[in-house]
């Protein structure tokens, strides 16, 4: 795999992701008061030559941990989540590098002031929601899109409006990273949106609901059917459980959308979110 | 219950002399009769007994019955973020640990009697920096404890006072202490962590009583040393091997069972040619001296990170028309094994998991056929099983009544990554690493094997996104019990597999192995779940 997925599903985005990752909204959504004024800071710092120094840094250094793509492995957390790497400001993060995290397996490392700065610049570029970017493209025309002849909205809600098949994207900007958002759109099969499998059931006493899952375990299984109504069953209610292989999310979008529709779109998906 | 009087203290007998004689104390000593021939109302080592198999004899909770279990206590874990141990109760106290913390609690009703914490150390690294810690070992009025900065303790049984102390690495040097000690012959025999940070594996024994070291094993030779010519390169000198889980014992032939761990740097075998020895083995070890008697290697040369750390199970049957001693894994590297544990000879060995692309069988020499192209790349390179293994530490178990084995087995590929990478003290020392590969989920299966054949019996799939790490307990109920994907835990029958019962612990990822215990004529079965100890019993 290329160690590098993320920022080259960011470059295939033409120059734009260089510019986002300059051109942070300062008025940060969500982050709390006394934060804003280091994340203004700090955004000046994340030139992409040290996002790329930083993304070979965290292959020899975190990589074991992190995985590769920061995302996360068996021996520690994704860097796209977490209080610290969402919400803290650049010092916060070079501290947690410099000093290890107490109570867990995060060691401190020995770098130079240089190479973590190169570090914090690449996990910034790995978890930065999109909300929090300026994304190039316009948004009205994305919204245009969206609830007309994109028919994202036939699946998909925003704060009320659209259907309830596929995930209300309603906080998506602030949720998603651009290249979370992009991927899911282009590969719907690698995004994490995946678990919205097409399902269908039959029921003991013969009735088949097809829909979509939004749960199951050994024993049992919840499911919205195509009527939008959530169904919830133990499996000894149930005969059969036919799942569909992927998501529900037709793969095609990267043929039907041109590049500027699709940036649109981005833009303004990534400006989703649901805080105040 | 079987003791010697002379163990008794004061209080004790003259306790005794106004009580019934039937009265069992809690804190009443544990002999060495006890550990060789356990009565399965305590569970007093890791696995149960010394044989690993995880078998109890307690039969009370039945398949015609389970559905009447139900969750009796929980103990909340003071300060637990993931607990991955076994309890071990000895006559109605429980011992359960946490990080750096024991606690002892009524067996019966989960109430707390005593705690022994201590903080934990800023500069400890790898799994023990967590906390991690999978239990304690008892032995005459003494509980043994590792602290995460691998130092062996004890504690008076009756109230956790420290008795002694004893460092068995520094944890400057990368060491840790994660594992629960096991008791042989009047020796505390502990191992270590630190199998990703360049320690020298090595495994002690001291003696109960002082705390005296009375022997040391180095898992990796000295440079000079016989062995050391299976590393060509730099890296022998902190090649790893660690000894952090709980090896078996048998008294028959006096030796002690040890699995041994990766070598260092993990993903990376450039400046570590050669079969690295005695790394991803299982040692065959004389507890009186620490002497090697036989080894057996899995993985020769891994790259891959695949410890034999997983239980070495040790089983008296008639193989292939003769009777013999044997030894049974499920190794991380996808093939089960079975060895005579008399000579360490192979007898048989078979995969346990379809997706396997390392190595195409394991040869009559018992060593793997490894196929090309299978090594990490500094580019990545994908190959299964995933770095997390075909299993992994949590138990698996063995029932003499079905001959079957049982394991968590997992059904899964990563992308391996490698960089030349030098020691540097106070870092791990991995050489790279591994990640999913996107867009395929990995799966768990509870697999019941053959012993003779090693061949799937029947499995029961684990729904879900095979992020749980829990084992397997298995009853002379003919019921299998475990942990699974969803923090169910989970009663099947032994001989079909079909579900009997389940209990949502409300844990999100479950990492531990079950175990069973019985306190006045009634069977509980216990899983730390999450952060919380669950222990189930039949409504009356």
């Amino acid at each position: 795999m290329n160690p590098f997925r993320t920022l080259t599903t960011f470059s295939g985005n033409g120059n734009s992701w260089r510019v986002a990752l300059l051109l942070f909204i300062f008025c940060v959504l969500a982050v709390p008061h006394h934060l804003r004024a280091q994340r203004r800071q700090a955004s000046q710092s994340y030139d992409p030559k040290e996002v790329e120094a930083g993304s070979r840094r965290f292959v020899e250094h975190c990589a074991v941990c992190h995985g590769i793509d920061g995302r996360g492995s068996a021996r520690g957390p994704s860097l796209t989540r977490g209080l610290i790497v969402n919400r803290g400001s650049d010092e916060e993060v070079a501290g947690v590098i410099r000093l290890g995290a107490p109570n867990s397996a995060m060691p401190p490392f020995a770098l130079v002031d240089s190479e973590i700065k190169q570090l914090v610049a690449f996990i910034r570029s790995l978890r930065t929601p999109a909300a929090y970017l300026v994304v190039a493209g316009d948004r009205s025309l994305g919204k245009e899109l969206f609830f007309g002849k994109g028919r994202c909205s036939n699946c998909h809600m925003i704060r009320g409006q659209g259907a309830l098949l596929g995930p209300d994207l309603s906080n998506v900007g602030g949720d998603r990273t651009l290249a979370e958002i992009r991927q899911s759109i282009l590969s719907p099969a690698l995004s994490e949106g995946a678990k919205y499998k097409g399902v269908t059931v039959v029921t003991v006493q013969g009735e088949k609901i097809a829909g979509t899952l939004r749960n199951r375990d050994n024993f049992s299984l919840q499911m919205m059917d195509a009527q939008g109504n959530l169904r919830f069953f133990s499996s000894a209610e149930l005969r059969e459980v036919a799942l569909g292989a992927k998501s529900v999310m037709p793969e095609d979008y990267g043929k039907l959308l041109s590049e500027a529709e699709l940036r649109n779109l981005l833009a303004f998906l990534g400006s989703q979110t649901v805080a105040e | 219950m079987k003791r010697n009087a002379q163990d008794f203290r004061l209080m004790t007998v003259l306790s005794l002399l106004v009580l019934s004689a039937a009265v069992v104390f809690a804190d009443g000593p544990i002999s060495e009769q006890d550990l060789l021939e356990p009565d399965w109302k305590s569970w007093l080592t890791y696995s149960g007994d010394y044989s690993g198999r995880r078998h109890s004899a307690l039969n009370q909770i039945q398949p015609g019955n389970v559905h009447k279990l139900a969750a009796r206590w929980i103990f909340p874990v003071p300060g637990a973020n993931r607990l991955v141990g076994t309890p071990i109760v000895a006559h109605g106290l429980m011992y359960v640990t946490s990080r750096n913390s024991v606690f002892a609690l009524d067996a019966r009703t989960g109430r707390e009697v005593w705690r022994f914490s201590r903080p934990m150390l800023p500069d400890v690294i790898g799994d023990a920096r967590n906390g991690i810690n999978r239990g304690v070992a008892v032995f005459g009025h003494k509980v043994f404890f590792e602290t995460h900065d691998a130092h062996l303790l004890a504690l008076h049984a009756s109230n956790g006072s420290l008795l002694w102390e004893a460092e068995i690495g520094d944890h400057r040097e990368g060491y840790g202490g994660t594992m629960a000690p096991l008791i042989v012959k009047n020796k505390v025999i502990a191992g270590i962590s630190g199998g990703d940070e360049g320690v020298r594996g090595l495994l002690d024994a001291y003696d109960v009583d002082t705390g005296k070291r009375l022997w040391r094993f180095w898992t990796i030779p000295a440079p000079g040393e016989p062995g050391s010519e299976t590393w060509k390169g730099n890296a022998i000198t902190h090649g790893c091997g660690a000894t952090w889980l709980t090896g078996t014992f048998d008294p028959g032939l006096n030796t002690l069972y040890w699995p041994t761990g990766n070598p260092c740097p993990d993903f990376y075998g450039g400046d570590r040619l050669g079969d690295n020895l005695y790394t991803d083995s299982i040692l065959a070890l004389d507890p009186d001296t620490g002497k090697l008697k036989w080894h057996y290697q899995f993985t020769p040369h891994d790259t891959h990170d695949w410890d034999a750390t997983e239980i070495p199970v040790l089983v008296d049957a008639t193989f292939h028309g003769q009777p013999r001693k044997l030894l049974a894994q499920a190794n991380r590297n996808g093939f089960f094994y079975v060895l005579d544990r008399v000579t360490g000879k192979l007898l048989l060995a078979e995969p346990f998991i379809k997706k396997l692309t390392w190595a195409s069988r394991i040869g009559p020499d018992g060593r793997p056929q490894v196929l090309p192209d299978t090594d990490p790349t500094p580019e990545g390179k994908k190959s299964c099983p995933s770095v997390v293994g075909g299993t992994n530490w949590f138990s698996p178990s063995y029932s003499p009544s079905t001959g079957l084995f049982y394991v968590i087995a997992m059904e899964e590929c990563s992308n391996y990554v490698s960089s030349v990478q030098g020691y540097q003290k106070g870092r791990g020392f991995e050489g790279t690493g591994a990640s999913d590969v996107p867009g395929e989920a990995g799966q768990k299966f509870l697999r019941a094997i053959e012993l003779h054949t090693g061949k799937l019996r029947w499995e029961y799939p684990l729904i879900g996104t095979a992020q749980s790490w829990a084992g397997t307990l298995s009853t002379a109920g003919g019921l299998i019990f475990l942990g699974d994907d969803n923090g169910y835990c989970v009663a099947v029958d032994a001989k079909s597999g079909k579900a009997l019962w389940h209990f949502n612990t409300g844990a999100a990822r479950l990492s531990a192995s079950p175990m069973t215990y019985s306190v006045g004529g009634r069977q509980f079965v216990t899983l730390a779940a999450g952060t919380n100890i669950v222990t189930f019993g039949l409504m009356e």
